[in-house]
C-alpha cells in the first residue's frame, strides 16, 4: 500500500516553475475556470449585452428616422448598457470567495496556501484579469451590436472606441476587486450582493432626497466613477480622479477583507 | 512530528482547548480520542493554522503551519468530507491543489487511482456520496506525498471494504515512517489501528500513552477465579488488599491483583482452583472509564415525578 508515493511529488521543483505567488494564482485560476457557474455568468452577460445593444441600436435608428436627435457614439451607448455585465462581474467576484465559505472549501484553500495575504492576492489577480477581459469583450460586442442597427447615427472615432474599451476594462477589474474584498469581509454572498446593489442603486436614489452633501458624496460611488471612464465625460470629475475613486473603493474593500481574514478563524 | 505546546483556545468564556501539550511521533499511528465537544476538531484546526490559538504554539516538522512554503508536501489532512466546491470535478479540485503547491499533475492521477476514484475523476464533487467524498478527502491528504498525515474521522461514511482499506493505509503509512494522527469515535476501529493514544476531555489532556498501557491501566483489568471454596478464598484475597466481587456461586472477579498473586494466595490457603483467567478490558471500556468525568454533555436525567 506504499503506492501513495508512486509518482514523485516534488518533480515540479526541477522545472523551475512559478513562484509561490504564481502558484497561488494558478490555484485560483483553476478553481474559477473549472466551475460551470463562471461560464454561465460570462455567457449570460454577453447575451444580455448583445440583446441590449441590438435593442438600443434599433431604437436609436427608429427615433432618428422620426426626426429625434439621438446621435451618440456607439461605444458610449454600449457602456451605458453594460450595467448588467458590471453587476455580473461583481456577482462572480463575490461567489469566488463566498462560495468557498458556503461549501467549506475555504479550508482546502487555506491548507494549500496558508498565508492569508498570498491567498487573497491570488484571487485578486485572477478577478482583475477576468474583469479586464470581460470589460474589453463586453464593450466591444456592445458597440458592434449598436453600430449594426443604428449605423450612422452612432458613428464614433477610433479614440472614442479605444478609450471606452480601456475604461470598461479598468472599471470591470476594479469593481470585481471591490466585490471580492467586500465578500471576503462579509463571508456571505447574500450580504455582499445586497451591498453591491446598494453601491449601484444609491447614486440614483440619493438625489431624490435633495440633500446636498449626500448628493455630492454619491458622485464618488464606483458606478459614477466608472461612467466617467466609460463615457470620457469631464463632469463631475475627469478620468484621473475617476480611476483614483475606483482604486480607493477597491483598496478599502480589500483592506476590510484582509482584516477579517487575518483576525477571524477560517 | 507535530508538537503542541501549551495550546489553548477560548471562544469567549468557553475554553475549547486547555493548555494541551503533546507530541505526535513518526512511525506509529496515533489515535486522538475524546467525547464530542472535547476539543479534537479545534485542536486539528489549530494544527493546520485555520484557527488561531488563544495561547500556545503548534509546530509541524519544526515550523508553524503558516510558515511552510508548500504545506501539502509536508502535512496532508482530511478534516471534513466536504473538501471542494460542489461544482468542480474531483480531478480539477485536486489539480488546483497540486498547482498551489507546485506538484506535478501526475500526482493527481496517482492519488485518484490510489483511493479508487479514477473512474469518477471528472464527475462533479456535488454528486458524490459521503463515502466518495471521504475518499476524495483522503486523496487530497495524500496528494503532496507528505511525511505527516492527519485524518479526522476517516472511516465516516465508508463501507466495510473502505474501512479495511483505510486501516491498511494508515498502518502502511506508519510503517513507512510517516506520522499518522487520526481521530475517531469508533473504539473498536482504534483498537485495531492505533499504536499510541491521546485522549482529551473538556479540552485538557487525559492520557498520552501507548494503547496497551491505556488498556493495562484500566481498573477493569481483572482476574477471574473459579473455586468451590469461594468464601475462604474471598476473605484471603481481601486481606491481601484486593477488591473482590462475587460473580456466581463459584466464581470471583478480582481487581488490583495479578494472576500470580491470586494463584499464590489460593495455594497458600489450600483452596482448589478450577479456573484462573485474566480478563483484559476492551479499549472502549478503558476509554469510557478515562473520560467518565469529562463528558461534555452528560445525560440529563428526568426529574423523579413525585406523586
Amino acid at each position: 500500500m506504499s503506492s501513495i508515493s508512486g509518482s514523485p511529488a516534488t518533480g515540479a521543483k526541477t522545472r523551475g516553475g512559478p513562484s509561490r505567488l504564481g502558484s497561488s494564482i494558478a490555484f485560483e485560476w483553476t478553481k474559477l475556470t473549472s466551475v460551470r457557474s463562471t461560464w454561465w455568468n460570462v455567457t449570460i452577460s454577453s447575451v444580455v449585452t448583445i440583446a441590449l445593444g441590438l435593442l438600443l441600436g434599433g431604437s436609436m435608428k427608429a427615433s432618428a428616422d422620426n426626426g429625434y436627435d439621438v446621435a451618440m457614439p456607439a461605444p458610449h451607448v454600449a457602456f451605458q448598457s453594460l450595467i448588467a455585465a458590471q453587476f455580473l462581474v461583481m456577482v462572480m467576484a463575490t461567489l469566488f470567495i463566498a462560495s468557498e465559505y458556503t461549501s467549506g472549501s475555504i479550508k482546502t484553500t487555506l491548507q494549500s496556501v496558508p498565508v492569508r495575504a498570498r491567498m487573497l492576492f491570488g484571487k485578486v489577480a485572477v478577478i482583475a484579469a477576468i474583469g479586464l477581459v470581460i470589460g474589453v469583450v463586453q464593450s466591444t460586442i456592445g458597440t458592434a451590436a449598436i453600430a449594426l442597427l443604428a449605423g450612422d447615427y452612432s458613428s464614433f472615432t477610433a479614440t472614442e472606441l479605444s478609450l471606452t474599451i480601456l475604461g470598461s476594462a479598468v472599471d470591470f477589474a476594479l469593481l470585481g476587486i471591490t466585490a471580492l474584498g467586500l465578500a471576503t469581509a462579509f463571508r456571505s454572498a447574500t450580504g455582499t450582493i445586497i451591498a453591491t446593489v446598494g453601491l449601484f442603486g444609491l447614486p440614483r436614489i440619493v438625489p431624490i432626497f435633495n440633500i446636498e452633501w449626500l448628493t455630492d458624496f454619491s458622485q464618488y460611488f464606483p458606478t459614477e466613477a466608472g461612467t466617467v471612464l466609460g463615457l470620457q465625460t469631464t463632469a463631475p470629475y475627469g478620468w484621473s480622479t475617476a480611476t483614483l475613486v475606483l482604486l480607493a473603493w477597491a483598496a478599502t474593500a480589500l483592506t476590510a477583507g484582509y482584516a477579517v481574514l487575518h483576525i477571524r478563524d477560517a | 512530528m507535530i508538537v503542541l505546546a501549551d495550546l489553548t483556545k477560548r471562544y469567549g468564556e468557553k475554553t475549547a482547548v486547555d493548555h494541551l501539550s503533546f507530541q505526535i511521533q513518526p512511525g506509529v499511528v496515533t489515535g486522538f480520542l475524546g467525547p464530542n465537544g472535547a476539543g479534537k476538531s479545534s485542536t486539528m484546526r489549530m494544527i493546520l493554522g485555520l484557527d488561531r490559538p488563544t495561547a500556545g504554539t503548534v509546530e509541524i516538522a519544526g515550523r508553524p503551519y503558516r510558515d511552510i512554503a508548500y504545506p501539502l508536501r509536508t502535512i496532508g489532512a482530511l478534516l471534513d468530507p466536504r473538501t471542494g466546491h460542489p461544482g468542480q470535478s474531483a480531478r480539477s479540485h485536486l489539480l488546483g491543489m497540486a498547482r498551489s503547491n507546485r506538484l506535478p499533475s501526475s500526482r493527481v492521477d496517482h492519488v485518484l487511482g490510489a483511493v479508487g476514484l479514477a473512474e469518477v475523476a471528472r464527475k462533479r464533487i456535488g454528486s458524490f456520496s459521503l463515502g466518495m467524498g471521504q475518499r476524495l478527502g483522503i486523496a487530497s491528504a495524500l496528494l503532496g506525498d507528505p511525511q505527516i498525515v492527519m485524518l479526522d474521522e476517516p472511516v465516516n461514511g465508508l463501507d466495510p471494504d473502505g474501512v479495511v482499506w483505510i486501516r491498511k493505509l494508515m498502518r502502511s503509512l506508519a510503517a513507512e515512517g510517516r506520522t499518522v494522527f487520526v481521530s475517531s469515535h469508533l473504539m473498536s476501529e482504534m483498537q485495531e489501528t492505533a499504536d499510541h493514544l491521546i485522549v482529551i476531555g473538556r479540552g485538557a489532556l487525559i492520557a498520552d500513552a501507548p494503547i496497551d498501557q491505556v488498556i493495562a491501566q484500566s481498573t477493569r483489568n481483572s482476574v477471574k477465579v473459579r473455586s468451590p471454596q469461594t468464601a475462604s478464598l474471598r476473605e484471603a484475597l481481601e486481606r491481601a488488599g484486593m477488591t473482590v466481587t462475587t460473580l456466581e456461586d463459584s466464581e470471583l472477579q478480582v481487581t488490583a491483583g495479578n494472576l500470580d498473586q491470586v494463584g499464590a494466595i489460593a495455594f497458600s490457603i489450600g483452596a482448589q482452583v478450577d479456573e484462573l483467567a485474566f480478563h483484559r478490558p476492551s479499549l472502549e471500556q478503558a476509554y469510557l472509564e478515562l473520560t467518565a468525568d469529562s463528558l461534555e454533555y452528560d445525560a440529563i436525567l428526568p426529574r423523579p415525578t413525585g406523586t
